[in-house]
C-alpha cells in the first residue's frame, strides 16, 4: 500500500512539474518578447526619423548619394542612443552610401542583409540578427513608392542577452521554488486523501465476508 | 471496490494538485510581477526617452524656425497621435519655463504640477536627458528639458502607465489557463497509468487481469496520440512557410496537402493494417508505428520544403494509423460484447483527452520555439510512450484471421445499398468534411490571418474538444433515451452545418469562438448515435457480411470525409474568401442534414446494441 502512496504523489508531482513548468517558461518567453518588442521599437522609431528626412530630401529632388545632412543625422542619432553600434544606409545593389563608419561607405553589405531586405519587400521593417548585434532594417522609397534603398541599425545584444538571462535565473528560481512548496504541501494533502482511501479499504475488508488469510494477502498486495 | 469509487478517488486526488498547482502559481506570479517590473521599466524608460527626444526635435525645430513656444499649433493632436502610436504613454505633457502645462495629451498624474514645478525651479536644471522614471500614483514621468541655445524653454514630460507594464503579465494568463486545464487531464491520465488498472485486482475483482490488460492501453496511446495532437494547430501554418509553387494548384490546395495526405493514408491503411497487426502481435505492431511516428517527427521537423513535409508527414500517417489499429484490436482482443463499450469507451477516452490537451500545448510551444522544434518536441514524447507501450502484453500473433476482415466485395455491395450510403455518405462522411475542413484548415489560418497567435487557434481547437467531451456521454445518454437516433443525427448535422454560417456576420476571433462551441454541439449529438445506427440499420449486412466488415467499410469511408475534407476548403478558398468558404461548407453539411432527415424517414431505430463512437 505504501507504494502506492508514492506512486500518487510521485503522479502529483509529475503533474505540478508540468504545469508550473510550462509556466515558468511562458513567462520567460513573454518576457523575451516584450524586452525585445520594446527595444525594437525604440529603434523603429530613430529609424523612421532618419527614413522620413531621407523622404523628404528625395522629394525635394535630391538624388539618393546626394544628401548632404545625412552623415550628420545619422551621427546625431547614433550619438544620442549608446545602445546604437551603427547606422548604415545602402543603396539596391547594396552598396553602402552613408554610414556612421565612414571607411564603410563604399563598401558591399552582407548578402544576408540584402535577402533579408528582399525578403521583406511588402513589410514595414526588416531583422537581421548575429552573434554580436540586432539589426532593424527599413526601406526607404522615393515619392513613386519606388525602393531606393534600405536603412540599417544595428544595436548592441550584449544588455538585452544580459537583462533576458538575468529574468530567466529569476524565473527558474521561483519555480524551483514554487515546485518544492508544491511538493511538500501535495505530501501532507494527499496523505490525507491517501488515509481515507486506507480507512475505506479496511472497512470493505472487514465486510466482505472473505475469510481472514485472504483478506490478509489483498492487504499485503498494495 | 467498484469503479465509480475509483474514478472518485483519483478525482479528489486531482483536486488536490489542481489546488496546489494554482496556489504556487498564483505566488510564482506575485514575483514574477516584481521582476518584470523591475527590468521593463528601464527598457520603456528608454524608449520614453526617445520618443520624447523625437518629439522634442520637431519642437525645438518650430522654435527655431520663429514661432512662438507658446503658439505653436497641433501639439496636443501630435501627443494624442504618439500615444497611440505608444500604447504605454499615459501621458504626454509640455510646459514652460515656469512649469506650467501648456500643451498636454492623456490623463496627467496626482501630483505631477508640483513635480514639474519643482523641476523647472530646480537650478541644477537638466543640461541633457534625463532617464529617471519618476514614480507618481500609477504612472512613471520622464522628464526632457528643452533648451533653445541657451534658453530654458521648458520640460516635456512623458507619463509610463503602471497598469501596461502590470498587464503584460497578464497578457499570458490567458496561456497559463489553458496549461492548467491540461495539467487536469494529464493528472487524471497519470493516475489511470499509475494506479488504475492494479487497484481493482489487488482487491479481487473478478476477471482483473483481463481488465488490466485492457486498462494499459491507455497510458501509452495517449502519449502517442498526444503528440500527434499537438501539432493540429499549427501543420497548415508550417505548410505555408514551407511553400513552393506547384503547377496547377492553388497556394491554398497546396497548404492544405500535408493534411489530406495523412488523413487519406490513415483511411486507406487501417483495412491493411488491422490484418498485418493481428498477424505479427499487436505490441509488435504498436512499437514498429510509434518507431517510425518518431522517425517522421524528426525528418519533420528538419524538413528544408514541401516535398519533404509531404514525404515525412505521409511516414507519419503510417505509423500513426499502425498505433490506431494496433490499438482498436488490441481493445477487440480484450473484450467480449459484455464490455466491448468500456474497451472503446477507454480507446475513445484517451484520443479525446488527448485532442483537448494537445492542440492548445502545440500552439503555445510553436508560438514560443518554433515549428521545427514542437516536432521535435513529439518525436520526443512519441518515443516516450515506446517504452510504455512495451509494458503491454505481446499479443497474439500468426494468422489473421479472416472473419470480419473487410474485403472488396463487400465495399462494393455496401456502397450499393442505399440505407447504409444514407449513413455514409449523408452523415458520417459530412460529419468528417467539416471537422478536418474547419477545425484542422480553416481555422488556424484565419486566426493567424487576423494577427492570431498559434496558441489563439489551440485554444480554439481545445473549446471544441472541451465541448465534445462533455456532451458526447449526454447524446449517447439521449441516444439512448428511446429518442429516434437518426433524428439526432440529422439534428447533429443541422447545428453543424449551421455553426459555419455565422461567420458571415462577424469575422471576430469571438465568432470563430461561438462558431467551435456550435459545430462541437453538432459534432456530439451526431457522432453518438452514428456508430449505434449502423448496427440498427444494416442488421442484416451484418449477419451476412460480419460485424467487422460492415464497420470496417464505415469507417474506411468516414475516414476519407478526414481526407476530403481539407481539399474541399482548399479548392473554396481558392476562390472565396474566409467568410464565404466557412458558409459554404456550413451550407452543404446543412443540406446533406436535411436529405439525411428525409431519407430516415425509410429509415428503422432498432434496440439499442453496443458499438465503438468513431473519434
Amino acid at each position: 500500500m505504501q507504494s502506492l502512496r508514492v506512486k500518487f504523489i510521485l503522479a502529483a508531482f509529475v503533474a505540478s512539474f508540468f504545469a508550473i513548468g510550462m509556466a515558468g517558461l511562458l513567462n520567460y518567453f513573454k518576457f523575451k518578447s516584450t524586452a525585445d518588442g520594446v527595444l525594437l521599437s525604440r529603434m523603429q522609431m530613430i529609424g523612421a526619423n532618419i527614413e522620413s528626412n531621407i523622404r523628404y530630401s528625395l522629394a525635394l529632388g535630391l538624388a539618393f548619394p546626394e544628401i548632404s545632412t545625412l552623415p550628420e543625422l545619422i551621427g546625431r542619432e547614433k550619438a544620442a542612443d549608446a545602445l546604437i553600434r551603427d547606422i548604415d544606409i545602402f543603396d539596391n545593389e547594396g552598396r553602402i552610401a552613408y554610414s556612421t563608419e565612414p571607411g564603410r561607405v563604399g563598401q558591399k553589405v552582407a548578402e544576408q542583409w540584402q535577402g533579408n531586405a528582399i525578403e521583406a519587400a511588402n513589410k514595414a521593417f526588416w531583422r537581421l540578427e548575429d552573434d554580436a548585434y540586432l539589426g532593424v532594417g527599413i526601406g526607404l522609397q522615393n515619392n513613386f513608392g519606388v525602393t531606393v534603398g534600405q536603412l540599417l541599425i544595428r544595436y548592441s545584444r550584449a544588455s538585452f542577452d544580459r537583462e533576458v538571462m538575468d529574468t530567466g535565473r529569476h524565473l527558474l528560481l521561483y519555480a524551483v521554488c514554487g515546485l518544492a512548496g508544491a511538493l511538500i504541501v501535495l505530501v501532507v494533502a494527499l496523505g490525507v486523501v491517501y488515509r481515507s482511501f486506507v480507512g475505506d479499504t479496511k472497512i470493505l475488508a472487514a465486510g466482505d465476508g472473505r475469510p481472514a488469510a485472504l483478506r490478509q494477502e489483498s492487504g499485503e498486495g498494495c | 471496490m467498484d469503479r465509480t469509487y475509483l474514478q472518485k478517488l483519483f478525482w479528489r486526488i486531482t483536486a488536490v494538485v489542481m489546488v496546489v498547482i494554482v496556489v504556487a502559481l498564483a505566488g510564482i506570479s506575485f514575483f514574477t510581477q516584481r521582476i518584470f517590473e523591475a527590468h521593463l521599466l528601464p527598457d520603456f524608460t528608454q524608449k520614453a526617452v526617445t520618443v520624447g527626444a523625437s518629439a522634442r526635435s520637431l519642437i525645438l525645430r518650430a522654435v527655431d524656425y520663429g514661432i512662438d513656444y507658446r503658439q505653436l499649433y497641433g501639439v496636443d493632436a501630435a501627443f494624442a497621435e504618439l500615444r497611440q502610436d505608444n500604447p504605454e504613454l499615459a501621458y504626454i505633457g509640455l510646459t514652460d519655463a515656469a512649469g506650467q502645462v501648456l500643451y498636454e495629451s492623456g490623463v496627467r498624474a496626482a501630483g505631477a504640477a508640483e513635480l514639474f514645478w519643482r523641476h523647472s525651479a530646480s537650478a541644477a536644471y537638466p543640461a541633457d536627458i534625463s532617464a529617471d522614471a519618476v514614480r507618481l500614483q500609477d504612472q512613471y514621468l520622464v522628464s526632457l528639458p528643452l533648451l533653445s541655445g541657451e534658453k530654458r524653454l521648458g520640460m516635456i514630460h512623458l507619463g509610463l502607465a503602471q497598469a501596461h507594464i502590470n498587464g503584460i503579465l497578464t497578457e499570458g494568463l490567458l496561456d497559463i489557463v489553458v496549461v492548467l486545464l491540461v495539467a487536469l487531464f494529464f493528472t487524471f491520465e497519470l493516475l489511470h497509468f499509475i494506479a488504475g488498472g492494479r487497484l481493482p485486482a489487488q482487491f479481487g475483482a473478478t476477471a482483473a487481469s483481463e481488465e488490466a490488460t485492457l486498462d494499459q492501453i491507455r497510458a501509452p496511446l495517449f502519449v502517442f496520440l498526444l503528440a500527434e495532437e499537438m501539432t493540429r494547430s499549427f501543420v497548415p501554418s508550417f505548410a505555408n512557410h514551407l511553400l513552393v509553387a506547384i503547377p496547377g494548384l492553388s497556394k491554398q490546395v497546396v497548404i492544405g496537402l500535408p493534411i489530406m495526405l495523412f488523413m487519406l493514408i490513415v483511411a486507406l491503411g487501417q483495412p491493411y493494417l488491422g490484418p498485418w497487426s493481428e498477424r505479427v502481435g499487436r505490441r509488435r505492431a504498436m512499437l514498429t508505428g510509434a518507431a517510425l511516428t518518431t522517425f517522421g517527427f524528426i525528418a519533420t521537423a528538419l524538413a528544408g520544403n514541401l516535398y519533404h513535409l509531404l514525404l515525412w508527414r505521409s511516414v507519419c500517417a503510417v505509423g500513426y494509423a499502425m498505433v490506431f489499429v494496433a490499438a482498436q484490436g488490441h481493445v477487440l482482443d480484450h473484450t467480449d460484447k459484455r464490455n466491448r463499450t468500456r474497451g472503446f469507451a477507454l480507446f475513445v477516452g484517451a484520443f479525446m483527452v488527448a485532442i483537448i490537451c494537445g492542440p492548445p500545448i502545440g500552439g503555445i510551444l510553436a508560438d514560443n520555439i518554433g515549428y521545427r522544434w514542437s516536432f521535435a518536441v513529439s518525436a520526443m514524447i512519441v518515443a516516450i510512450s515506446v517504452p510504455i507501450f512495451l509494458r503491454l502484453p505481446p499479443g497474439r500473433g500468426g494468422q489473421a484471421s479472416s472473419e470480419g476482415a473487410m474485403r472488396l466485395a463487400d465495399l462494393l455491395k455496401l456502397v450499393t445499398n442505399g440505407r447504409f450510403m444514407a449513413l455514409a455518405g449523408l452523415a458520417a462522411v459530412t460529419a468528417k468534411i467539416i471537422l478536418t475542413a474547419v477545425c484542422f484548415y480553416l481555422i488556424p489560418l484565419y486566426i493567424v490571418s487576423l494577427g492570431g497567435s498559434q496558441a489563439m487557434a489551440g485554444r480554439m481547437l481545445l473549446a471544441y474538444a472541451m465541448v465534445m467531451f462533455i456532451l458526447v456521454p449526454l447524446a449517447a445518454r439521449l441516444g439512448d433515451m428511446r429518442i429516434r437516433r437518426d433524428r439526432l443525427v440529422a439534428l447533429g448535422l443541422c447545428i453543424s452545418g449551421l455553426s459555419p454560417l455565422i461567420m458571415l456576420i462577424s469575422g471576430s476571433v469571438w465568432m470563430v469562438f461561438f462558431m467551435v462551441l456550435l459545430l462541437g454541439l453538432g459534432q456530439a449529438l451526431a457522432i453518438a448515435a452514428q456508430g449505434v445506427l449502423v448496427g440498427d440499420l444494416c442488421a442484416d449486412e451484418i449477419r451476412q457480411m460480419g460485424e467487422g466488415a460492415v464497420y470496417g467499410v464505415y469507417r474506411l469511408l468516414e475516414r476519407t470525409g478526414n481526407a476530403l475534407g481539407p481539399l474541399l476548403a482548399s479548392i473554396l478558398l481558392s476562390f472565396l474568401d474566409f467568410a464565404h468558404t466557412f458558409a459554404t461548407i456550413g451550407a452543404i453539411v446543412l443540406l446533406s442534414g436535411f436529405l439525411f432527415a428525409l431519407a430516415s424517414g425509410a429509415l428503422k431505430a432498432a434496440a439499442p446494441l453496443p458499438s465503438p463512437v468513431s473519434p
